[in-house]
C-alpha cells in the first residue's frame, strides 16, 4: 500500500537510472492502431508489472515517452449522485481531483453500478450529467485527466460477462456489502446484479490495466476481489496457455494497488456535530451542498447548532460542533491550524458564523461559477464526455481482445 | 396437440391486433377503441423497420458443440433448419454460454467455427436466415446487464439446471455466470422482438423465466413511464412463445437400444457423426447391436434396437412406415445392415459434401458469420436503446 508521495520519488529514481529505453518489441505483436499514445502504455508486453518500459509507439517523442512513462494509471468509480455537499469534496474529491498532476487518471461516471439498487429513472440522465459537469467544476482538467461514462464504454459490461465465468458464487455471497443490501431489499428480492456488483467493479478496474485504485473503507473488500479476480485469470488463462492462442504471453491483467489519497477533512453534519455531513440525513440543513446559492449558504450557517462556551476551540471532545466548525474554516481558508486559533479563539459565534460563511462561499465560488459555464452549453458537456469515452475505450478495446483471445474465442 | 393450437391461434390473435396497433400510428387519438395498453395487444412497428417482411421471428441459440450426430440432426436440427421457410430465423453459436462451465480454450474457437458451418452444411439457407456468433453482437451482454438489475436472485436459484449443474461444480465453486446464464438467454431473446423460441424440455423454465422478465420489465419501466423519458411508450419488449417444431425422431444408441443417442456416451461407436465416412459408418452399423429374431419389427418392446434401426432408416430413406414394414419384415440383419448404411450414407452425403466445401475456405464462412452479425446488430441496437432510454440512461 503505497503513499503517493513515495510513488513519485521511486519513479523518478528509476527513471534516471534507466534513460535509455530498451529496444522495441516485436511490432506484430501490438494489436493497437500505432500513434496511440495511451495505447502503448497499455500494452504492457512482459510478465512484469512494474515495469515501467512497456512497448512503445515508434512515432512518439522521447520527452513524451518520458511523460508518459513516469504516469502510473488510476480509475476512479463515481456513483451518479447528482449533487455533491461540502463533506464529499472536503473529504475526498478534491484530492482525487488532485491525483490527475501525478497520475494518468480516468473517473467514470457508474450508471451501470447505479441501477443495482432502486433508483428514481427519470433522474439517472441529469444525475449522470450533472455529476460529470461537477467533477469537472471542481477542476478535473481534461488534459490530463478522462472523465467519461460507464454505460458510454461497451466493454464494462463484455468484461463482466467474460470474468463472471471464473467467478465463484461464493467470493460474492462473502461480500459484506452484498450482505447488507440484499438484506435491506428482502434477501431472495434483491436484483441479482447486487450480488455480481463486484465483478463489474472489477471490470471498471481490470480494463485499464490500472496502477491503483483510490478506495475507502466500504470498497476495500471489492478491491480485494478483483485483485484475486485478476490472479485467477492470469494462472487460468495466461502465461503459455495464452501463447499457444496466438497472444503475447505473460499476464492479461494487472493487479492493482489499493491507493489511500491523502486523507481528507472529515467534516461532520451541520446539526448533529457527532454524525459525518451526509446526503442521506432528511434535514438539508445539515449538510451545505457545493451548488448552495451565498444565501442558503448563509442561512444554513446561521442556523447551524453551536454551543455555549466561551470562545473557539479545537480538539475539545465536548464541542464538536466547534472542532468541526473551525476545521472547515481552516481547510476552505488555506490557513494553519495556529493561524485560525491565533484568529479565533477569543471570538464570539456570533462573529465566527458570519468569517465562516464568506470564507465557505469565497472557497465555493469558482466550483459555481465553472459549474454553471459548463452546463450553460449543454454539447460542449457531451463532447468532453465523448471523447472521454473514446480514449477509454481505445484502451478497453485492447484489453478485451487479449482476454478473449486467451479464453479461445473466435475473434 | 393443445399447445399447438394456442401456438395457432396466438398468431392469428396477434397479426389481427398488429394490424390495429399499425393504423393508430396515423390517427389523432392513439386509442380509438380505448382497448388498454397490455402486452400483445400493441404492437408498434416503429423500430422494426430494417425489417422486410411480416413473417414472425424464430431465434435459437446453438451450443457450440463443434460436432453433431445423427441423433441430434434427426431429432431437432433437420426441423430447426426447416422453420426459416416459415419464420425469420435467427441461429447463432452461444460461445459465451459456452464458458459457464469449464471447457477447453483450445477448443472453443475451432467448434464455434465448425458448429456453424454445420448448420449451413445442414441446410440454413443464408438468404432465408442470419447465422452468427453471440460473443459478435455486443448488444447480448448489454441486455444481459440490463435484465440483471430487474431480475430478482430467488427466480435464478429456482432454476433446475442451476441447481443440477451447480452441484456438480461444488455448489458454491460454480461461478455466477451458471447462476446468470438465464439472464443472458433471456437476453438473446428479447433483444430481437422473437415471436417464438424453440425449446426442448430442459430450456422451457429458462423460457419461462425470460417471458416473466419481460413481463416484468415493461411494467416497471414501460408505457407512459417511457413516454415521459421521450420513447414511443407500449411495451419494450415482446413476449416470446415456445416453439414446440414438428417432433423429431428420438435416435437411440447403436450400443444400446434403451438409451438416446448421444454426445457424451463413453464409445464413440454408439453415435453416427455427421462426418462419419462411409467406411466408418458401415463399420459403426455392422456392429451394431441388434438381435436374435427373425424378421425385423416395429414396436416390439422387446426389441429396442429393431425399432430404432427401422425408424432411422425409415426417416433417411423418406419411405413411410408402411413401405419399410412391406420392403424389409422378413429380412435377415446381414441383409438389412447394408441397405441401412447406403441408405445413411446417402442421407448424409449432401451434408458432408456442403461441409467441405464451407470449411475448405475459411473466407467465406468468415464473412457469412459476419455480415450475420450485422444485420443481428441492426436489430439488437434498436431494442437497447429503447431499453436505455425506458430505464432513464444519458444516451
Amino acid at each position: 500500500m503505497a503513499h503517493a508521495t513515495d510513488l513519485i520519488l521511486s519513479s523518478s529514481s528509476r527513471l534516471l537510472t534507466l534513460y535509455s529505453p530498451p529496444p522495441l518489441q516485436n511490432a506484430h505483436q501490438l494489436p493497437l492502431p500505432p500513434g496511440s499514445l495511451v495505447s502503448a502504455i497499455a500494452a504492457d508486453s512482459s510478465d512484469n508489472t512494474q515495469t515501467l518500459f512497456p512497448f512503445l509507439d515508434s512515432d512518439a517523442t522521447a520527452p513524451t515517452r518520458l511523460l508518459l512513462l513516469l504516469l502510473k494509471r488510476v480509475v476512479s468509480g463515481v456513483q451518479p449522485t447528482g449533487s455533491i455537499h461540502l463533506g464529499n469534496y472536503l473529504g475526498a474529491i478534491k484530492n482525487w481531483v488532485t491525483l490527475q498532476d501525478t497520475y494518468e487518471t480516468l473517473f467514470f461516471i457508474v450508471d451501470l453500478h447505479a441501477i443495482t439498487l432502486p433508483y428514481d429513472v427519470q433522474e439517472l440522465r441529469k444525475a449522470t450529467r450533472d455529476t460529470a459537469a461537477l467533477y469537472l467544476a471542481c477542476g478535473v482538467d481534461i488534459s490530463k485527466a478522462s472523465v467519461f461514462v460507464q454505460s458510454h464504454v461497451r466493454a464494462h459490461v463484455e468484461l463482466m460477462w467474460l470474468l463472471s465465468s471464473s467467478t465463484p458464487i461464493g467470493w460474492l455471497q462473502k461480500m459484506t456489502q452484498f450482505k447488507e443490501k440484499s438484506r435491506k431489499e428482502g434477501g431472495e428480492n434483491a436484483s441479482v446484479s447486487l450480488l455480481t456488483y463486484p465483478v463489474l467493479m472489477a471490470a471498471d478496474i481490470l480494463l485499464y490495466k490500472s496502477d491503483f485504485v483510490p478506495v475507502g473503507e466500504d470498497q476495500k473488500q471489492h478491491l480485494e476481489l478483483a485483485r484475486d479476480l485478476a490472479q485467477r485469470v492470469n494462472n487460468l488463462y495466461g502465461g503459455r496457455k495464452w501463447k499457444k492462442l496466438g497472444g503475447r504471453g505473460g499476464s492479461i491483467f494487472k493487479i492493482p494497488e489499493p491507493l489511500i489519497p491523502q486523507v481528507g477533512a472529515r467534516v461532520m453534519s451541520l446539526t448533529d456535530g457527532l454524525s459525518k455531513m451526509s446526503k442521506s440525513a432528511p434535514s438539508d440543513q445539515s449538510r451545505i451542498n457545493l451548488l448552495d446559492s451565498k444565501d442558503l449558504i448563509a442561512d444554513k450557517i446561521k442556523r447551524c447548532k453551536t454551543d455555549s462556551f466561551a470562545g473557539l476551540e479545537f480538539d475539545n471532545a465536548e464541542r464538536p460542533e466547534c472542532n468541526n466548525l473551525l476545521s472547515v474554516y481552516q481547510i476552505v481558508s488555506g490557513k494553519t491550524k495556529e493561524e485560525v486559533m491565533e484568529e479565533c479563539k477569543d471570538t464570539s459565534w456570533g462573529t465566527f458564523k458570519p468569517l465562516l460563511a464568506d470564507a465557505v462561499i469565497e472557497h465555493l465560488s469558482p466550483i459555481q461559477v465553472r459549474y454553471e459555464e459548463i452546463t450553460a452549453e449543454a454539447a460542449y458537456l457531451d463532447k468532453v464526455l465523448s471523447e472521454g469515452a473514446d480514449r477509454a475505450t481505445e484502451i478497453a478495446e485492447s484489453t478485451i481482445h487479449n482476454l478473449k483471445q486467451a479464453m479461445g474465442f473466435y475473434l
